[in-house]
């Protein structure tokens, strides 16, 4: 579906954000694409959609470049930004106005979804909260039914029943025949949902996990102990003792947490990520 | 190549239309209070020549800024890297999201607008009438100075409008007028340095005329089809580069 190779970009000369970076996104699973704050999930999945042109190497979304934002490319991907803009019009202005450009747009899923998330439908979209913005567009994006999903923070601005709602819509929303790749730096919100995880950091792609494969090469436990371990690859300190992980010797799988993943990952000299890589499991980017 | 569908151009329209078009709608009111208050200010009104002139200046006075608005209006999610993202990602090509908008803002809005005056000059006629105020004509669409004359003018200069819309994001309407000024103030000067140089004996440096023009001893004729190739290339040409400009838009 996407094909990122030998990417480089940078929003000004001499500045770099993505250098010689690799990716791939195939159809089946709900990517989750994690980073700091200012790697460049955000301009990644721009750049992905066509959004952003590339300063060098090629990004390749359904077999087109994307910058060429070619309409039969546009019309299998949706792409809810974090920001959103919205016109001062209705919802159902902006399903008839916008659904017709996706073959497979059903006005029936949109309003359905409208429901689930409670949001009012009489209001001008500009008089409506962030959230109501954000459940609204998660709405249409999902009644697009297109082959590729790509949500930056959608749980941004989210409430707490309304993320619960959001986790369990995209679990049923994800098949075989399509991708969604999701960006986050709140991993906790979509904890059981996404997988595989590609990290981003200092402008390259320092991880790309299965989290199958990352269960078989890691253990992670809840200690209640008052001192560091001292054979463990990452620990963090926790209210009650350390959470802790280690290499998984075994075979025993727990379910990663992928906060701690993460901050395991992009620790500097990570020694998880050097276990990872000597995985056989691990698909490295 | 850029692939072009009809059937996306035309839900292209129509997306403009739902979004955008209730500005449209909302132009006959002002309108009606534009020509009220000058029609009825104006006592040369009166007399039937001019008030079919003053209607005429009118129509095209309005047409333009109104014109303008609407060309900066159907661009206006490019101003934000928000709606510049919503704008780049609808599933269609460049090329036919930029003849949309140009048509949008061009012949539809220009046949929009030319209806509405049509029917608010009876709308006046009749008001003005109740006040005992009547006998000059209502505004004629086919009268050939507004069919051929304005109509041609207003589709070559609107494309400046689209291009402010596109290059600039604030005060868009003043910036199409400073486009426009400055392309005709570049066409007027080579203009004259090709007068300049055709007629070069009768001048002495660049600006003091110190001969006679002759120009019916000229030895070459006058194509008086001149003007109109020239502003159908100015036209064309704006065309040209704000489509380039548009195509470049990234977020």
């Amino acid at each position: 579906m996407i094909h990122l190779q030998n990417l480089d970009f940078g929003y000004r000369k001499g500045e770099r954000l993505f250098e010689g970076l690799d990716l791939n996104v195939e159809r089946g699973g709900i990517y989750g694409l994690l980073g700091r704050n200012g790697a460049g999930k955000s301009t990644l999945l721009k750049l992905m959609t066509g959004c952003l042109k590339p300063d060098s190497g090629s990004v390749e979304l359904f077999g087109r470049e994307a910058f060429d934002r070619h309409p039969d490319s546009l019309q299998r991907l949706y792409f809810l930004p974090e920001q959103v803009y919205l016109p001062a019009r209705s919802w159902k202005l902006l399903a008839k106005a916008y659904g017709p450009f996706y073959p497979n747009f059903s006005e029936e899923a949109f309003y359905n979804g409208l429901e689930t998330f409670h949001v009012p439908t009489d209001r001008k979209l500009t008089k409506l909260s962030l959230g109501q913005k954000k459940k609204g567009l998660i709405s249409f994006a999902l009644a697009c039914n297109t082959e590729l999903l790509v949500l930056d923070e959608p749980t941004n601005g989210l409430d707490i029943p309304s993320k619960a709602q959001f986790r369990s819509i995209m679990a049923e929303t994800v098949t075989d025949d399509r991708a969604i790749v999701v960006s986050t730096h709140q991993v906790r919100d979509l904890a059981g949902l996404i997988d595989p995880i590609m990290v981003v950091d200092n402008g390259s792609m320092i991880a790309h996990l299965d989290l199958n494969a990352v269960s078989n090469a890691l253990s992670f436990t809840l200690e209640s102990s008052l001192t560091p371990p001292i054979d463990a690859l990452h620990h963090e300190r926790v209210p009650g003792g350390y959470y802790v992980v280690r290499p998984n010797t075994t075979g025993r799988h727990t379910e990663p947490d992928l906060e701690v993943l993460f901050n395991a990952i992009v620790a500097p000299n990570s020694r998880v990520l050097t276990t990872l890589a000597s995985a056989s499991h691990l698909q490295n980017a | 190549m850029q692939p072009i569908s009809v059937h996306r151009i035309w839900l292209l329209i129509r997306r403009n239309v739902m979004l955008y078009g209730q500005k449209l709608w909302a132009y006959p009111g002002p309108l009606l209070g534009i020509m009220f208050i000058v029609w009825s200010m104006s006592d040369k009104s009166y007399a039937e020549g001019s008030a079919s002139n003053f209607l005429n200046s009118l129509y095209i006075v309005v047409l333009i800024v109104l014109g303008f608005y609407t060309s900066a209006h159907v661009l206006s999610e490019h101003k934000t890297a928000d709606g510049r993202q919503s704008s780049l990602t609808v599933p269609a090509s460049d090329a036919e999201k930029f003849i949309a908008s140009w048509f949008y803002s061009g012949p539809l809005f220009m046949l929009v607008y030319t209806v509405a005056f049509f029917f608010l000059s009876w709308i006046m006629i009749g008001i003005l009438g109740i006040f005992g105020i009547g006998g000059f004509p209502a505004f004629n669409p086919f009268e050939e100075v507004v069919f051929k004359n304005i109509t041609f003018f207003f589709l070559v200069i609107q494309p400046a409008g689209l291009l402010a819309a596109i290059a600039f994001d604030r005060a868009v309407i003043p910036k199409a007028f400073g486009t426009l000024l400055a392309v005709a103030l570049s066409l007027g000067a080579l203009g004259i340095l090709t007068f300049r140089i055709v007629y070069r004996d009768a001048f002495e440096g660049f600006f003091t005329q110190v001969g006679k023009l002759n120009v019916d001893g000229a030895n070459f004729s006058v194509n008086t089809d001149s003007p109109f190739v020239l502003l159908l290339v100015l036209g064309l040409m704006l065309l040209a580069a704000t489509y380039f400009k548009f195509q470049e838009k990234s977020v």
